[in-house]
């Protein structure tokens, strides 16, 4: 069997960790923005979904009983997050509405830190995963040496 | 030397499970990387009482398949050529929130396992090879 | 001058020593000889197959002693290989021995 299909797998992952990585940067460097971009409204937290998809291959690859259900990640969508803003009292903003509260992002940076950890490591396995497969074929290579 | 030729049963075994492992190793990937997709099982590969069965059981008659591309009966694998091993659904015991039931400490010392027991067949074919080729040549 | 045969203390004889002791002095060398390299070919087939054994019991998981099965697989390489150059020596020494003029 190919270890290309293995390297596909991994580097799949790699890709949607990087966007969700940069979902959580835009998230954290945003947690105080009281102006969105399309101006209503403070900024609202992103997230991304990710989705198992099965890997598309030959008609034979798939009748292959030992590569059912192999399946890579692919990021299917961006969503905000729709939790109620952050109210603070403060008259002296210059965003603060009559009563004199200001709508802060839905930003936890505690969560935002946690995410962002999480994602790393998630990253740095799929590392290991790809070199591992690299190391395999490599000394299979070597049979006949 | 049975009907195998130069070539034995210990070469085709060894054949076999580098086969088996290199497809273990695009699971245990796949795997790792679902690692934060909802509502996603882990798979693995087992196929070592396969390969047991397999061994024991060569050279009987055995209901066997005349042709390659025929479908097995179940149970032991007649010959060595037909052991195809069975994906098997291993879940956390348990769960995330959102359904995912990869645990990545698992899976790597999973994959790290998969590629010693790779790397030491490769080194075993090499050394089966060479003592083939002194054979052959009589001198180094 | 003495030439003592393979069946002295020395020698590689003791390279793979008898399982069931000394036992009686065989009447003539070649006979002894032939003794020895029948034994020394039985004894690296049974580590052949032991290293086979052992690959086949790491193959299923019976075992998991990586360390075992590299052993016994460099155990029959070794022997393998001293049997071969025992064997290239004695084809050389009996060619030298044809070669010389009565």
């Amino acid at each position: 069997m190919d270890f290309f299909t293995s390297l596909d797998i991994s580097s799949s992952a790699m890709s949607a960790e990087r966007t969700r990585m940069n979902l959580i940067s835009s998230n954290l460097a945003n947690a105080n923005s009281t102006r969105s971009v399309d101006g209503g409204g403070p900024y609202k937290r992103k997230d991304a979904v990710f989705t198992a998809t099965p890997l598309a291959g030959s008609f034979s690859n798939a009748m292959n009983q030992a590569n059912r259900g192999l399946a890579r990640v692919d990021v299917t969508g961006i969503v905000e997050d729709s939790t109620s803003p952050r109210i603070q009292y403060d008259p002296t903003h210059p965003d603060a509405d009559a009563k004199g509260y200001v709508s802060l992002p839905n930003v936890n940076v505690i969560e935002e830190m946690a995410d962002m950890i999480s994602a790393t490591r998630t990253y740095e396995a799929n590392v290991t995963a790809a070199q591992a497969a690299k190391s395999m074929a490599l000394k299979t290579l070597e049979l006949g040496r | 030397m049975s009907q195998n030729g130069i070539f034995d049963t210990t070469i085709n075994l060894l054949g076999k499970s580098l086969d088996l492992r290199a497809q273990n190793h695009n699971r245990i990937s796949a795997n790792i990387a679902n690692a934060e997709t909802p509502g996603y099982t882990p798979t693995t590969l087992s196929f070592e009482k396969e390969l047991q069965g397999a061994l024991r059981s060569k050279g009987e008659a055995t209901p066997s398949v005349t042709h390659p591309r025929h479908i097995s009966l179940k149970g032991d694998a007649g010959s060595l050529d037909l052991v195809q091993g069975s994906v098997v659904e291993a879940p956390a015991e348990s769960p995330g929130l959102d359904g995912n039931g990869v645990e990545l400490e698992n899976e790597m010392g999973k994959m790290v396992q998969n590629q010693i027991m790779y790397n030491a067949d490769v080194q075993f074919l090499s050394k089966k090879f060479a003592a083939l080729t002194l054979a052959i040549k009589g001198s180094f | 001058m003495v030439i003592k045969g393979l069946q002295s203390g020395y020698g590689i004889g003791q390279a793979f020593p008898a399982s069931g002791g000394k036992g009686a002095k065989p009447a003539s060398i070649a006979e002894g000889t032939g003794k020895f390299l029948g034994e020394l070919v039985n004894k690296v087939n049974d580590l052949q197959m032991n290293a086979d054994k052992e690959i086949q019991k790491l193959s299923t998981g019976e075992s998991k002693g990586l360390h075992e099965v590299m052993l016994a697989m460099e155990k029959s390489g070794v022997s393998f290989q001293f049997l071969t150059q025992v064997r290239n020596k004695a084809l050389d020494a009996y060619q030298e021995i044809m070669r010389m003029q009565v």
